[in-house]
């Protein structure tokens, strides 16, 4: 919530840590609002989902950062999910709201 | 025979043929440079009609052209004269070409006129015959200078020979080259690319914008259907997004449809089961027990047993949804009805024939009273009027919402009366009125009808009624808006051909701040003078002289035919700014008087639209100056 505070950690159900840009986490309106609460003060996020569909989502989130200037264009590379992980991230998507 | 003569400007009429031909880049110059030469010693007086046409046709390019390709050919054919002998002769005629575009070029950087047969053989030729002789007679194993670094390379058969330049460039230079224009190329094809995605996105009505992971997983999981055991918890929106998607990829099959089914479902829809066989339609019913509302579209292998089957299993379907259950029997129907009719709320089915008088009868008889959406569409089993006109008689009054009667089996058995009969009834409670086809509805429909019994009506759609006039559907929406104090959300009057200005600016009047979607399709009575003036602020000067205009008309020969004191409407008219504040979807496809201008008014005067469909309306250009947020969808120059 401070403007100097420009990253966030978000953390996995089996502890893995990505820092990452306020911006970017706040492409998700959930993880926006989180802000908020007691997240907002430690810079701290605990995510219910294990670290390799985390990581595909941080990957989506900084992919969504980088073009969504260009996507009017239409010139933007297609983001690949590995396939075993649909279900699973597609559960967590819905529930980032991303 | 000089081609001096053809700069005459002359240039006769085109077969396709001959346009076909000039587009690939073929004419019959090598022909008739060789007649000339033939010819060329006897006469030189007359030009010949037929090289006027030739001329013309190469003039653009050769303009262009002959600059920059005339010198390699001279090097190459003093080489080639070397080295093969056999090849002489097309040299010659490429040297030919090559002459002829430069004195081609040379006169029109003349002016081109007044040029007479002699000049063939003016100086420039022989300056040019010198040049062969004299100039780039580099060969093979010599030493050139690049034209564009400068240094000195030893020129061999694979040097490039740069026509901008007009010499040869080094081995350095032009791998570089070659790398610029590969990326070229790739530019070229990524716009292509680009291009494409867009036309695609123009058709689907979306934007191009960044995919949502969801629908990325949604797609991913699509694609390997077959590979998944089950769905988990991915929420609902996602699953009936997934169906969807299914449905319309045609992947909806056996296997793929009981990843959808749970027992706590209350709700399913099914928009293609074309693929789902008999034995899943029980599956439905024996998993989800507690379903209350059921849509199964294209649901062909839909059988008798399965319907039997739901009669004993889904004891609280309330709201049926069918299309195209074309293998239940009539009896069968009537069984069902008789079985579960009474719980019906809704009822909905389309295209099939074997849905027949007794069925309805049937329907109505159990569940006619309760009913508060009933939907017929192309049941062609139901082919007689005196059933369709029991309709009302089982209405209970005032509990239909939803109501459509389309295109039935002929145009005569659905009627005035029976629509103003139904009306009479139920109309109060009508929010939703589709009698789209119903082709011998006539204003009487909509006068005695619509505009008396239905206040409350905010969706409503005529499709192809084509027997409703101008004059009786304006009348009849100013007597509307009389009832109807909340104005239509939707409105449907695609190829109501009778219709023309008075009658759409009527429904705008009343309907102007609710309206969300629209469609004019196919009115091509409307004007560019109505569009105009209903888009332009009642303020400007064009519309305060147009008021002043038809006030002194009216003064002349004073008019008593319309409201608002608007004139007669053979002459000027009147119509004040309309604003349409919610108006998100337009389709104003073949109303032909829709151009680039009115785009524009469109724009300002509707804040929302953001989908406006102008098909067949070939004045819309890509020069049209849209809004942001508009899309603009059937212009002749989307392509794909």
């Amino acid at each position: 919530m401070d403007s100097e505070v420009e990253y966030v950690t978000l953390v996995s159900a089996d502890n893995h840590k990505f820092i990452i840009l306020k911006e970017v986490a706040s492409i998700s309106s959930m993880l926006k609002s989180s802000q908020g609460f007691q997240e907002g003060e430690t810079g701290k996020i605990s995510l219910d989902m294990d670290g390799d569909i985390l990581e595909c989502i941080v990957e989506y989130l900084y992919y969504h950062y980088k073009y969504k200037e260009q996507a009017e264009t239409g010139d933007i590379p297609q983001f690949n999910i590995p396939t075993h992980l649909a279900l699973e991230l597609l559960v967590k998507a819905d529930f980032l709201d991303i | 025979m000089s081609r001096r003569s053809r700069t005459s400007g002359v240039r006769g009429p085109n077969s396709a043929l001959t346009e076909f031909l000039r587009n690939a880049g073929i004419t019959d110059a090598f022909r008739a440079r060789r007649e000339r030469e033939a010819t060329d010693g006897e006469s030189t007086a007359n030009g010949s009609d037929q090289d006027v046409q030739e001329v013309l046709e190469e003039e653009g390019d050769t303009v262009v052209e002959a600059e920059v390709e005339m010198i390699p050919t001279r090097r190459r054919s003093s080489r080639r004269n070397r080295v093969n002998e056999a090849e002489v002769e097309e040299d010659e005629e490429i040297k030919q070409i090559k002459i002829a575009a430069i004195k081609k070029r040379k006169m029109a950087k003349r002016g081109g006129n007044g040029d007479d047969d002699d000049e063939f053989d003016d100086p420039d030729f022989s300056e040019f015959e010198d040049e062969i002789g004299t100039n780039g007679m580099k060969r093979f194993g010599e030493e050139d200078t690049c034209v564009d670094c400068g240094t000195t390379f030893h020129l061999t058969v694979y040097s490039r020979f740069l026509k901008e330049k007009q010499g040869y460039i080094c081995e350095n230079c032009n791998e570089t080259l070659k790398v610029r224009e590969r990326k070229a190329r790739k530019n070229q094809l990524n716009a292509r690319k680009r291009r494409r995605t867009f036309a695609q996105a123009l058709l689907n009505k979306s934007e191009v914008k960044i995919p949502k992971l969801q629908d990325i997983c949604i797609k991913k999981i699509s694609a390997n259907i077959s590979d998944v055991d089950a769905l988990g918890d991915i929420g609902q929106v996602n699953l009936n997004k997934l169906s969807q998607i299914l449905s319309k990829n045609r992947s909806l099959n056996d296997d793929t449809i009981s990843l959808f089914l749970n027992p706590s479902l209350k709700s399913i829809e099914f928009w293609d089961c074309s693929n789902v066989d008999s034995d899943s339609y029980s599956k439905i019913a024996s998993f989800c027990p507690n379903v209350e509302s059921l849509t199964l579209f294209m649901c062909g292998q839909l059988h008798n047993d399965n319907l039997k089957y739901y009669t004993t299993n889904l004891k609280n379907l309330k709201n049926l949804s069918l299309n195209g259950p074309f293998l239940i029997s009539d009896s069968m129907w009537q069984e069902y009805f008789e079985e579960s009719g009474s719980r019906f709320e809704k009822f909905e089915i389309r295209n099939t024939h074997r849905f027949g008088n007794d069925s309805l009868i049937s329907l109505l008889e159990n569940s006619g009273s309760k009913l508060s959406s009933l939907k017929l569409s192309r049941l062609d089993g139901l082919d007689s009027e005196a059933v369709y006109d029991l309709i009302p008689h089982y209405l209970s009054p005032s509990t239909l919402t939803e109501l459509e009667i389309s295109y039935p089996h002929t145009e005569d058995i659905v009627t005035n009366d029976l629509l103003i009969n139904i009306l009479a009834i139920t109309g109060e409670s009508l929010q939703s009125l589709n009698v789209d086809g119903c082709t011998s509805l006539t204003d009487r429909f909509l006068l005695e009808g619509v505009a008396r019994f239905c206040p409350n009506l905010t969706h409503l759609s005529m499709k192809l009624l084509d027997q409703v006039t101008d004059e009786g559907f304006a009348q009849a929406f100013d007597e509307f808006s009389k009832v109807n104090n909340g104005g239509l959300l939707s409105v449907d009057v695609t190829k109501c051909i009778g219709l023309s200005d008075n009658a759409i600016y009527s429904l705008l009047k009343h309907s102007s701040h609710t309206l969300i979607e629209l469609s004019l399709n196919s009115l091509h009575q409307v004007t560019k003078d109505f569009f105009l003036q209903v888009f332009t602020d009642d303020l400007t000067a064009f519309k305060k002289s147009r008021l002043e205009m038809i006030e002194q008309q009216g003064d002349d020969e004073p008019e008593d035919e319309d409201e608002d004191g608007d004139g007669d409407h053979k002459k000027l008219q009147y119509f004040s700014h309309v604003r349409l504040p919610l108006l998100t979807t337009w389709d104003c496809g073949f109303v032909r008087a829709v151009d680039d201008e009115i785009l524009d008014l469109i724009g300002k005067s509707c804040p929302k639209l953001s989908i406006l469909e102008v098909y067949g309306n070939n004045k819309c250009t890509s020069k049209a100056n849209i809004v942001d947020g508009l899309m603009v969808i059937g212009r002749q120059n989307d392509q794909i």
